[in-house]
């Protein structure tokens, strides 16, 4: 095993008061199995990142990080490293500069299950299961799965798919993609998401605040307003259909430029204009607190309460 | 019993405040030559709180230049008996969370969005030798709650429920947030390998 | 020493070092000209304020690109004064010379577009270009014709406010067409940015090779 001449400076440096611990070289070649495991604290954060291939997190009751997989041919090695206190840990797929056609690399980790989670991958997949601390997962074109039990959990990708299963507990859920489709069950809380072309499809409890945005893919949220909730749907071409369970006290606000209203519940459209396209809707239900926006031009909008 | 340099301190503190003051009649009386000098004081006060919590060169600009605009503004509603900085840092902690609530509104992802785009363009005025200090990136990539309560509480020395005034959240928020950006920087400041089975 | 009390140790040396830091930093360059510009500027009076909705729209109109706070100017005063100037040209989206097309060059009727945003956006748009070379086809394509959607949605809904002009969702949801394109650019940015180096982490540069 070859060892550095000389301590490496990492990220950050070093500061006047803090002492910085060198970094050693990195472990494992391209093909060889990686069975790694090291204490790390129970609340700490991992942070893990990888080319092609997957990454499979798993929270776990022990105070350890384990790491074990294959490194993909044409990955240069795996780095894996922690901070003085475990308090950060890192895992790393490195591949040589000006790489190409790499090969997948699967890594199947385990961490303390109240760990902080990051991943970012370019077309790996990434799956979380029974991680309870703030998720950042993020990929290009691979899908991402995971599990939200009441943190704050933020899924990005571009062409990639993302799917959450929430526990019904209240967290903070954010959800952006370009083109990749998203769905989210039992979710509740905060409940943001943006897409250009993907297809949202939410289906949450008490929701207290969502933006959803999107340009042509369509976006359906069904769940329960919170008695003072905010909600701000806005789609250009696609279609929005809201789906309310439970109590509804809000105030409406609903107009299209060339799409159609339908509303299960409330007063009937109107024209916003006599001599122009457009048509909108607005009226309080309940004594309303909350506040309901749906906006589109060209798509159409669907309102129901069960 | 104060010391002799104790007692002059006091009165170079006295006259300074004496001369704000004066500065700042006469801006509420509309000078805006007194008001610039105000500015020169307290652009570096200023300007150093909003870019350790924006963590962003250019935003920071903006919320200075907000929060001295507003300052004006608002200069007939000012007491001359507190202190002028203070106000002005209120001023200045309230155009920073403006500036962040915009924009969370506008992009739909606290923070991210921020933090992604300077990712991407390197900012040519990071070349600045303040902003290289380790421990003031370190804090630059703290989340937002947690650095801005770090940089009322940590930098600027508020206390816990001055700064949760300033910042609109509640005392235990605050310490939580603290304990919090604390952690975070302390393992951001220091690395090591993972070299042998199970540790 | 037990890990306690090193952490506790650790933690006054934090502190020390944050009370250390100076509580001003010199601005990098001279803001009084920004701000004496906008002290100079009469208050609104009643009979000039635009519209609540116009307010709205303009504040939603903060769009962050690059490392400035941007503003895309959305009218002039002839508009607040209830006069529309002439309907500037809606200028289709034009290929850029690499690939990105630009966002329609007129920012609804009588807009202008702001040339910071025009420079940041192209900023953006420059450093994507050349990271989607490295982006597997199927996925560079579907980016590509999402970002073709988007300037579709601007171009409709321009042509759109020709024929409504001022009208508030059409309006709104311009500013957030054009919002959306600059956030989906950073966003991809930074999701592709291990694709700019490899070596991944800064630190590997640094490393002595063996």
């Amino acid at each position: 095993m070859k060892t550095a001449a000389s301590p490496v400076v990492r990220q950050f440096g070093t500061c006047a008061a803090i002492a910085l611990l060198a970094a050693m070289p990195a472990i494992a070649a391209a093909g060889s199995p990686i069975n790694k495991r090291t204490a790390a604290d129970p609340a700490g954060t991992v942070e893990i990142s990888n080319t092609a291939g997957s990454v499979v997190v798993t929270g776990w009751d022990r105070n350890e990080v384990e790491i074990k997989g294959e490194l993909g041919d044409g990955t240069e090695k795996l780095e894996f490293t922690k901070n003085e206190q475990a308090k950060l840990t890192r895992i790393k797929v490195i591949l040589p500069n000006r790489s190409y056609g790499v090969d997948d690399t699967d890594l199947v980790v385990k961490v303390p299950a109240g760990s902080t989670l990051s991943v970012n991958a370019v077309s790996a997949d990434i799956v979380v299961r029974g991680v309870g601390g703030t998720q950042r997962l993020q990929t290009v074109s691979g899908d991402v799965r995971t599990e939200a039990s009441g943190e704050d959990i933020e899924c990005r990708t571009v062409s990639g798919d993302v799917s959450i299963v929430g526990s019904g507990r209240k967290g903070l859920v954010s959800i952006t993609t370009v083109s990749g489709d998203a769905t989210a069950t039992q979710i509740a809380g905060e409940i943001n998401g943006h897409t250009v072309s993907g297809t949202f499809s939410f289906g949450a409890g008490e929701t207290s605040r969502s933006r959803l945005r999107s340009t042509s893919g369509d976006i359906s949220f069904a769940g329960q307003l919170a008695p003072d909730a905010r909600i701000d749907f806005e789609n250009i071409s696609g279609d929005v259909k809201l789906d309310l369970k439970g109590p509804v006290a809000a105030d409406f606000d609903v107009s299209t430029l060339n799409g159609e209203i339908r509303n299960c519940f409330g007063p009937k459209p109107s024209r916003t204009d006599e001599y122009a396209p457009g048509r909108e809707l607005r009226f309080a239900e309940g004594t309303g607190s909350g506040r309901v926006r749906v906006k589109t031009l060209n798509g159409d909008i669907g309102l129901c309460r069960k | 019993m104060p010391r002799g340099g104790e007692v002059g301190d006091e009165l170079e503190r006295a006259r300074e405040a004496a001369a704000e003051r004066r500065l700042v009649v006469a801006a509420v009386g509309g000078s805006s030559a007194a008001f610039e000098e105000l500015y020169r004081r307290h652009a570096a006060r200023v300007y150093g709180l909003c870019l350790r919590m924006t963590g962003h060169v250019a935003t920071a600009e903006d919320c200075t230049q907000d929060a001295f605009v507003q300052a004006w503004r608002n200069l007939a509603r000012f007491e001359t008996r507190s202190a002028f900085g203070t106000w002005l840092h209120r001023i200045a902690v309230n155009a920073v969370l403006q500036h962040a609530r915009r924009r969370q509104e506008s992009l739909g992802a606290e923070d991210s969005a921020e933090r992604e785009v300077a990712d991407v363009l390197p900012d040519s005025s990071a070349a600045d030798p303040g902003r290289a200090r380790d421990l003031e990136a370190a804090i630059a990539s703290l989340p937002a709650g947690a650095r801005h309560v770090l940089v009322l509480v940590g930098v600027q020395g508020y206390s816990h429920e001055e700064a949760a005034q300033l910042l609109g959240i509640a005392v235990g928020t605050c310490k939580a947030q603290l304990h919090r950006a604390r952690a975070l920087l302390g393992a951001r400041l220091g690395m090591t390998e993972v070299k042998h089975g199970v540790e | 020493m037990g890990s306690n009390e090193r952490e506790a140790g650790a933690g006054d040396r934090l502190d020390a070092a944050l009370q250390a830091l100076p509580p001003g930093i010199d601005p990098g360059r001279d803001l009084w000209p920004g701000i004496a510009a906008r002290l100079e500027q009469a208050p609104v009076t009643a009979s000039r304020r635009p519209p609540a909705w116009l307010l709205q729209a303009a504040a939603a109109v903060v769009l962050i690109a690059g490392s400035s706070l941007l503003t895309a100017k959305l009218l002039d005063g002839d508009r607040a004064a209830g006069k529309m100037a002439e309907v500037a040209p809606i200028a289709g989206s034009t290929p850029g010379a690499d690939g990105i097309a630009t966002m329609p060059a007129s920012f609804g009727p009588a807009g202008r577009m702001d040339p910071e945003y025009v420079a940041a956006r192209r900023q953006l748009t420059s450093v994507l270009e050349s990271r989607m070379a490295r982006l597997p086809a199927s996925t560079r394509a579907k980016l590509e014709s999402n970002l073709a959607e988007l300037r579709r949605a601007a171009d409709e809904i321009n042509a759109a406010l020709a024929e409504q002009p001022g009208d508030p969702l059409l309006e709104e949801l311009l500013l957030k067409t054009y919002q959306d394109e600059l956030a989906v650019l950073a966003n991809v940015n930074q999701l592709t940015s291990s694709l700019a180096n490899a070596a991944a982490s800064p630190g590997d540069a640094k490393r002595m090779e063996l």
